[in-house]
């Protein structure tokens, strides 16, 4: 078992990548504080942790929100004593082009996707340079290495959390603090799904999607969390910054 | 290289000093009708001033570009005026030290909104005229579009997120004739660096320290910088789109930095 008595805190737990993250750490034998707005989708994973034999806690609440990042890490203090892992997955997925994208998308992206990194990581790295470190991984995206049509915003966010990466890198590389994150390409999850399903043709659209994977097919949540495992466990102590392509070749 | 932009109407934001003073002058010089926006009122007109006594054309707008409200509205003002924006220049920022535990989620907010939502707000509200006859944008971004230096979280931040934004503008109108591009700068000889080496005890210091770390052995000059964001806006660039162009004196060439150099300098070979 590769995180054994270790807790990870994973936001956006409740579905894809998230939720398959939380799984297979939890397996590995960490205790999982699982993060999400979903309190149903929350509950139902906490369940099969439990009847895995893994220990996990569910906490609904709202990464955009300094006082629920807060209550989050507090708690996972409170209930575990010490926090090891920090897998910033939460996101959402705009579409549109500048001149399309209204100002409150624009916002709550940026807000989701960015800046509750930045509320985690100041609630918690006081926490890892306390104990004598920690590990931070976040949920960046391929388009941050190579953009696609009509996802300005999404673009900026997620170039913005490999540049918060880096930064973060840098600043406690002297603290046993690692902090990298994850560039996935399309991955076959339920954020997609409801992508697909809102094109006015979704058969259609899933085929275009499939197309442009050099692969030809989609990722799988599954195999994003086996890079994000070993981005988190000791394995990967000598990696610190490193904006890692989990993309089947989208972004060569 | 003589560019010539007669009857171009270009925006510079953060256009009162520094790159953008001497990108509006540039620009202005090379024929185009400039547009000064900046929220620095006093040093913004007399910018404009000056770069209308020497017979171009330029004026000022007051303009926060954090606020969506006065970015529309200059905007409109400078169409009313122009009766067209053909070049875009986003270079307003601010810089801010701190690590993710030291910078307040106010500083965060703040610099964020300027660097990032303001080249945002001014591309939202001048591409739908740059639509109407096609045109370029040239947004700043810096060698930390790239990589990143201590205690630089939101501004390292801010400057990946501007290199995203334009590869993403780039891809959305590449073929409705806007070319958008990035210029990174290296340290550049502006009041902003002044002002970051006035926080250390020896300001000069600080100055040598960044000539040091540039393969050429000095910071850069507003108008080296200016005269790349000038060829990104003219016809000279008129197969570039979504690049990133470094005006950094090869300051991201060295592995390890200046001072690094494993092997020493002469000839040998590991037997």
């Amino acid at each position: 078992m590769k995180l054994l008595g270790k807790t990870a805190i994973v936001t956006g737990a409740a579905a894809g990548i998230g939720a398959a993250s939380a799984s297979l750490m939890a397996s590995e034998g960490a205790n999982v504080v699982l993060v999400d707005l979903n309190r149903a989708k929350l509950d139902e994973l906490a369940e099969s942790i439990t009847k895995a034999g893994g220990k996990s806690l569910a906490i609904h609440g709202d990464v955009s929100q300094r006082d629920d990042v807060h209550q989050v890490t507090r708690t996972a203090i409170e209930r575990f004593g010490r926090v090891h892992i920090l897998f910033n997955n939460a996101g959402i997925v705009p579409p549109g082009k500048v001149d399309t994208i209204e100002e409150d998308q624009w916002d709550r992206a940026m807000v989701i996707n960015v800046k509750s990194i930045y509320l985690f990581c100041h609630a918690l790295v006081p926490h890892f340079k306390e104990h004598g470190g920690g590990v931070i991984l976040n949920t960046a995206s391929a388009t941050a290495l190579r953009p696609v049509v009509d996802r300005a915003c999404y673009t900026a966010t997620k170039a913005a959390v490999v540049g918060l990466t880096k930064s973060m890198a840098l600043d406690y590389v002297r603290d046993n603090i690692r902090v990298n994150c994850l560039c996935p390409g399309t991955i076959d999850t339920p954020s997609l799904a409801q992508r697909i399903a809102a094109f006015p043709d979704p058969v259609e659209a899933r085929k275009n999607f499939i197309a442009r994977q050099p692969m030809g097919r989609f990722g799988t949540a599954e195999e994003i969390s086996r890079a994000a495992l070993y981005l988190v466990s000791d394995d990967a102590a000598f990696i610190t910054g490193t904006a890692f392509a989990i993309d089947g070749g989208f972004s060569i | 290289m003589i560019i010539e932009l007669s009857g171009k109407v270009a925006i510079v934001t953060g256009g009162a000093m520094g790159i953008g003073e001497a990108t509006a002058r540039k620009l202005a010089s090379a024929g185009a009708s400039v547009a000064i926006l900046d929220p620095n009122e006093t040093v913004g007109a007399k910018t404009a001033t000056d770069i209308r006594q020497t017979g171009a054309q330029c004026d000022f707008f007051l303009c926060d570009v954090s606020h969506s409200a006065e970015v529309e509205h200059t905007i409109s003002a400078v169409v009313a005026q122009h009766g067209a924006i053909d070049i875009l220049v986003s270079n307003a920022g601010i810089q801010h030290y701190g690590d993710v535990i030291t910078t307040s989620e106010e500083e965060w907010d703040r610099l964020m909104a300027i660097n990032l939502k303001g080249c945002f707000l001014v591309s939202k509200f001048a591409v739908p005229h740059m639509l109407k006859g096609g045109g370029a944008i040239v947004v700043v971004g810096s060698v930390q579009s790239f990589t990143a230096i201590k205690n630089s979280v939101a501004y390292v931040t801010s400057k990946h997120a501007l290199l995203g934004l334009t590869r993403a503008l780039s891809l959305d109108y590449a073929q409705k004739g806007i070319r958008v591009n990035c210029v990174c700068p290296g340290t550049i000889d502006t009041p902003m660096l002044h002002w970051a080496a006035s926080l250390a005890p020896d300001p000069n210091a600080v100055i040598q320290a960044c000539d040091r770390m540039h393969a050429l052995g000095r910071i850069g000059k507003p108008e080296e910088v200016a005269d790349a964001i000038l060829y990104l806006v003219s016809p000279m660039s008129s197969f570039i789109t979504g690049a990133a162009l470094l005006v950094d004196g090869g300051m991201l060439v060295p592995a390890g930095g200046m001072g690094f150099q494993e092997g020493g300098t002469g000839a040998a070979t590991h037997k």
